[in-house]
C-alpha cells in the first residue's frame, strides 16, 4: 500500500500528468472499473491490478453511391444505399496478458461472425500464438487494418468490398477476403532503434468460409516480415492509410509477404471450391497451387502518409487437367481463366490536418499475367480521390470519395465512375 | 483504504495543470453518469468486483444484477476418408461464439436470459435446410417461486434430449457431442418448461422436468407446424447433488470426494413432426386428398446416467425413436407451398416408407469415460453406435464412432485446449476397397470471459 501512496504523490507533483496516467493508476489500485473513450469504446478493467481487460465497441457505417458505367457506346447509371459496416467488437486480454481474445461481428451478411480468435502470449509478449479466424499476415499492408480505418468508405458485405472501392484494384483482384481461419504465429524484437515483426500463418486458404460443407483439400502457408527502422508507429498506424494519430516523428515500415496456397479451389484463394474442377491424371480433384508475393512500404509523419504495395500471383502444378478424362492439360493460357494471376501496384497518399480533415489520392495499376479475353485478370487502372473529416477522436468519420476504373479488357472495355458518400460512428 | 485512494485521486485531479484539467473534464464527461439524470425509481448500478475468468461482466444493484458473458471456441480439423490416409481434407471452424445475458434486475425470483451465437449461418446451404435466423439460441423468462420449483417460457435448450445436452457446448470433455446427440437431439425449442428439485430423504434427490414445446425448434418462431411436443425427464440422484454443479459439465473438475451419480429417463411425443428430429420444423409436410395437412407422430424415449468420483467420470445414454404415420397421406407440400399429389401407382405402404425416410428412426447408445489428472490434464474415450431402422432418414451411414480426447484445462472450462482423434466407421454395406470410414483429428481452444 505504501507504494501506491508514493506513486500518487509522484503523480501529484508531476506537471505532465495526463488522464492516461490517472487511468493507469486507477487500474492498479481499484478493483473493476469502467471507462468510455470516444472512438475507442468501453473499457472494462476487471479484477485487481487490471489483470483482465475487455474493450467493447460498435461501428456503424452507412453510405450512398452513385455510379456511371460506359461500355462501348452505351452508358448506364445506378445508385444504391447501403449499410457498409454493422459491427460489434469485443477484445479481451486476461490472466495478466497471457491470453487474448478477439471477436468481430458483422451483420451485413448471413453469417454474423467476421473474426474470432484466441491467442496465447509467449516469451514476455515477444511472441503470440493465435488460433481462429482473423486478418492474415500474408496479404498487402492495407489488408491488415479493418474496414473502419479505410480512407475510402463504400459498401462491404461480411468484410469484403462489393466493388473494390474500399481498398482499390490490387485487393479486388488479388486478395478478396482479408480474413482466414488457421494458426498464426507473431513475434517481435528490436535491433537497436529498429523494430522487426516476423510472422507466419498456416490457414485453410479459402477465406472466411468455415460454414461451407465442401472439404478443403490443401492448406495455405505464408508469412510476413515487417521492418520498422525508425521504431514503432502509434498503435496500429503502420496498417492504416491515414496518419490519424499524426506521428510526431518520421516513421517507416518496409514489408514483404509470401504465401503458397496448396490446391486453391477459388480464383484468389479466398473462397471454398468455387472454380470449375481441375483434375490430376487419375481423374481425382486436384486444383493448382496458388502463390502470392507481396512487397510494401508505408511512411508517415505529422499527418502525411504515403503507401506503396505490390502484389504478384502465379499458379503451379504438374499434370493438371481441366477435364476428368485427363486430355485437356492446364497451361498458363487456360490457368488464367481459372485463377487471378498477374500483378498489381497500388500507391496512395494522404494528409490529415490538425482539425481532422483528410485528403486522399490513390492510383492502382493491374496487369494480367496472360493477356487473353478469357483471363480473369484484365488490364485495369484505378484512380481514387477522397476527402474525409474525423471528429471526436475518430469516433465520427464523414467522407466522400470518387473512384474511376479504366477497365481495358480485351472484349468490351468499360469505364466506371463511382461516387460514395458515407458516415461512420464508432462507440 | 479504497476510500482513501479515491480521495487521493480526487486531490490529484484538483492539483493538476490546466492542460490536464481540461483533459480530466473531458474524461469526467465521458465516463460519469450525471446524478441529475437519476429519476426517483432509478437504481445505481455497480460493476461487480473480484473477477475471475468465466465470471462475465456483472453490473449489480441492491435488488438484482445483469450478467454478460462471451464465449469463443475455435478449432482446426484434418480428416481422410481413405484407408491409407492418402487424401487429407482440412477445415477451420468457429464452433461457438456466444454472447449470453442473464438478468434478474427486477426481482430475484424472475430472470430473463438471452443468448446469441454469432457463429451461425442462416443462409440455406442445401435444399433440405430452410432459411431462418439461427443466431438467437435462447430467449426466455424464468420464474422461481422457491428453491423447489422453476418455470420458464421461451426459447432455450430442451431438458428432454440426451444428457450431453444438459451441458453447455463449452463445458464438454470432448470437442463435439456424440453421434447419438446428433442423431436424436433437437436441443433448442420454444415453449413452457418446468423443473423441480425434491429431497426424498437422506441424500436422495429427485429432479422432474416437464415441457410443452413447438417441436419445430427455431423455425417455430416464424410458424408452428403440427401439434405440440410433450416431454418429460426424471432424474434421480442417490448420493446427493454433485459438487460445484458438476452435473452440468463433463470432466470431474471438482474431483468429487464421494461417488456421485445421476440416472435419468426421458420420454417425448411430438404430435405432428415436420422434420427429421425437430430441428427444422416445416421441412416436410404432407396432405390428404383435400390438401389438409397430415404429419407423423414422433416418439422418443431413452435413459442416461452420469457418474463422477475422484477425477473419474463415466456417462452413457440409450435413446430410441419411433413414428406413427397417418394412413391417408396422398401428397406433400413443397417449400413454396405447392401441393404435389403422389402418383396413383404409389400405394399406402410405399407412402409410409417415404414419410419414414424423412425421420430419424431407430436407436443408439453412447458410452464414454474420462479421467482428470491433478495437473489438470484430462483424457477420455467414447464409443457410440447408431442403429437405424430399415425405413428411416439417412443418419447412420457411419454407425460406429470411436473417439479419444486429450484436454489441458488452463482455467477450468473457461480456458482449455483439447485435441481429439477419432474414427467413424461406415456400415458394412457401404465400405469399399479404399474406404472404411472417416479418420479425423482436431484441435480446439475454448475461452469463456
Amino acid at each position: 500500500m505504501k507504494r501506491i501512496y508514493v506513486l500518487l504523490f509522484v503523480v501529484i507533483l508531476s506537471t505532465k500528468t495526463t488522464v492516461a496516467q490517472i487511468e493507469e493508476l486507477q487500474e492498479k489500485v481499484m478493483d473493476s472499473t469502467l471507462l468510455y473513450k470516444n472512438g475507442e469504446g468501453l473499457f472494462l478493467n476487471l479484477g485487481k491490478a487490471g489483470a483482465n481487460k475487455i474493450n467493447v465497441f460498435a461501428t456503424i457505417q452507412s453510405g450512398i453511391q452513385f455510379s456511371k458505367i460506359d461500355s462501348g457506346s452505351r452508358s448506364s447509371y445506378s445508385n444504391r444505399m447501403s449499410l457498409n459496416l454493422a459491427r460489434l467488437h469485443i477484445q479481451f486480454s486476461g490472466l495478466k496478458d497471457k491470453v487474448q481474445m478477439g471477436i468481430v461481428t458483422d451483420f451485413t451478411s448471413t453469417i454474423p461472425i467476421l473474426e474470432g480468435w484466441i491467442g496465447f502470449n509467449l516469451y514476455k509478449k515477444r511472441a503470440c500464438l493465435l488460433i481462429g479466424q482473423r486478418q492474415t499476415h500474408t496479404n498487402n499492408r492495407l489488408a491488415m487494418a479493418d474496414e473502419r480505418f479505410s480512407s475510402f468508405m463504400s459498401q462491404t458485405i461480411a468484410g469484403k468490398s462489393v466493388d473494390g472501392a474500399v481498398y482499390g484494384g490490387l485487393m479486388q483482384n488479388f486478395v478478396g477476403a482479408t480474413r482466414e481461419g488457421g494458426i498464426f504465429f507473431e513475434s517481435n524484437f528490436n535491433i537497436k532503434k529498429a523494430k522487426v515483426y516476423p510472422s507466419i500463418a498456416v490457414t485453410t486458404g479459402e477465406g472466411q468460409n468455415f460454414f461451407d460443407p465442401t472439404p478443403n483439400i490443401g492448406l495455405k502457408y505464408g508469412g510476413r516480415l515487417d521492418i520498422l527502422p525508425l521504431g514503432d508507429f502509434i498503435k496500429n498506424n503502420a496498417f492504416i492509410a491515414h496518419d490519424i494519430y499524426r506521428e510526431n516523428k518520421p516513421k517507416l515500415a518496409l514489408g514483404v509477404a509470401a504465401s503458397f496456397n496448396a490446391k486453391a479451389g477459388s480464383p484468389i484463394g479466398s473462397d471454398n471450391n468455387t472454380i470449375t474442377p481441375i483434375y490430376n491424371k487419375a481423374g481425382t480433384l486436384a486444383y493448382a497451387d496458388y502463390t502470392k508475393l507481396i512487397g510494401d512500404f508505408i511512411f508517415k509523419y505529422s499527418g502525411f502518409s504515403i503507401i506503396a504495395e505490390y502484389a504478384n500471383t502465379s499458379v503451379t502444378g504438374k499434370d493438371l487437367y481441366t477435364n476428368i478424362a485427363g486430355t485437356k492439360k492446364l497451361n498458363t493460357d487456360t490457368a488464367s481463366a481459372y485463377y487471378n494471376i498477374g500483378s498489381a501496384l497500388n500507391m496512395q497518399t494522404a494528409y490529415v490536418f490538425k482539425n481532422g480533415l483528410a485528403i486522399d489520392a490513390r492510383v492502382t495499376s493491374v496487369q494480367p499475367e496472360f493477356a487473353a479475353a478469357t483471363s480473369k485478370v484484365q488490364k485495369q487502372t484505378w484512380y481514387g480521390f477522397g476527402i474525409n473529416k474525423y471528429i471526436k477522436n475518430n469516433a465520427i468519420k464523414i467522407g466522400v470519395n470518387v473512384n474511376y476504373i479504366d477497365d481495358k479488357r480485351i472484349v468490351l472495355p468499360t469505364k466506371k465512375l463511382t461516387t460514395n458518400f458515407a458516415i461512420q460512428i464508432i462507440m | 483504504m479504497l476510500k482513501n485512494i479515491k480521495k487521493l485521486l480526487a486531490v490529484l485531479l484538483l492539483l493538476n495543470t490546466s492542460q490536464a484539467n481540461a483533459q480530466i473534464e473531458e474524461y469526467e464527461q465521458d465516463s460519469t453518469l450525471g446524478l441529475y439524470n437519476l429519476k426517483k425509481k432509478s437504481q445505481i448500478l455497480q460493476l461487480k468486483k473480484g473477477y475471475i475468468l468465466g465470471d462475465g461482466v456483472t453490473i449489480q444493484s441492491a435488488v438484482g444484477r445483469i450478467n454478460f458473458s462471451q464465449s469463443l471456441q475455435t478449432s482446426l480439423a484434418v480428416n481422410s476418408f481413405n484407408k491409407n490416409l492418402s487424401t487429407i481434407n482440412t477445415a477451420f471452424n468457429i464452433n461457438r461464439a456466444r454472447l449470453t445475458m442473464v438478468g434478474n434486475i427486477f426481482d430475484n425470483k424472475i430472470s430473463i436470459i438471452t443468448r446469441l451465437n454469432f457463429s451461425a449461418n442462416f443462409q440455406s446451404v442445401t435444399t433440405g435446410t430452410r432459411t431462418f435466423n439461427t443466431t438467437l439460441q435462447e430467449g426466455y423468462i424464468e420464474y422461481r417461486p422457491n428453491r423447489k420449483h422453476t418455470l420458464n417460457f421461451g426459447l432455450r435448450a430442451d431438458y428432454i434430449d440426451s444428457r450431453e445436452t444438459r451441458m453447455e457446448g463449452e463445458n464438454l470433455g470432448f470437442i463435439n457431442r456424440s453421434a447419438l446427440s446428433g442423431a436424436f437431439d433437437a436441443i433448442f425449442d420454444y415453449g413452457f418448461r418446468y423443473k423441480g428439485n425434491y429431497k426424498l430423504g437422506g441424500k436422495h434427490l429427485l429432479k422432474p422436468y416437464l415441457s410443452i414445446t413447438t417441436g419445430d425448434s427455431r423455425s417455430g418462431l416464424q410458424k408452428n407446424f403440427g401439434g405440440f411436443k410433450y416431454g418429460a425427464r426424471l432424474d434421480y440422484l442417490p448420493f446427493d447433488r454433485f459438487s460445484k454443479a458438476g452435473e452440468f459439465y463433463m470432466d470431474d473438475l471438482a474431483r468429487e470426494e464421494k461417488p456421485k451419480l445421476v440416472v435419468g429417463v426421458i420420454y417425448s411425443y411430438n404430435d405432428g413432426a415436420s422434420s427429421a428430429i425437430g430441428t427444422n420444423g416445416g421441412r416436410w409436410q404432407y396432405g390428404d386428398i383435400n390438401q389438409n395437412i397430415l404429419l407423423p407422430k414422433y416418439t422418443k424415449y431413452g435413459t442416461d446416467f452420469l457418474f463422477k468420483y475422484s477425477g473419474f467420470y463415466s456417462m452413457g445414454s440409450y435413446f430410441a425413436t419411433s413414428a406413427t404415420i397417418p394412413t391417408n397421406i396422398k401428397g406433400e407440400f413443397r417449400l413454396n407451398g405447392q401441393f404435389i399429389t403422389y402418383p396413383t401407382s404409389q400405394n399406402d405402404v410405399q407412402t409410409k416408407v417415404v414419410v419414414q425416410s424423412r425421420l430419424n428412426l431407430g436407436n443408439a447408445f453412447n458410452i464414454q469415460m474420462g479421467y482428470l489428472l491433478k495437473s489438470d490434464w484430462a483424457f477420455g474415450a467414447r464409443y457410440t453406435q447408431l442403429d437405424a431402422n430399415t425405413a428411416s432418414a439417412n443418419y447412420a451411414e457411419y454407425n460406429k464412432h470411436y473417439t479419444f480426447v486429450f484436454s489441458k484445462y488452463l482455467a477450468g472450462n473457461n480456458l482449455k485446449v483439447q485435441t481429439e482423434i477419432g474414427y467413424e466407421e461406415l456400415t458394412n454395406t457401404l465400405k469399399t476397397a479404399t474406404t472404411n470410414g472417416n479418420y479425423y483429428a482436431q484441435l480446439m481452444c475454448t475461452i469463456q470471459l
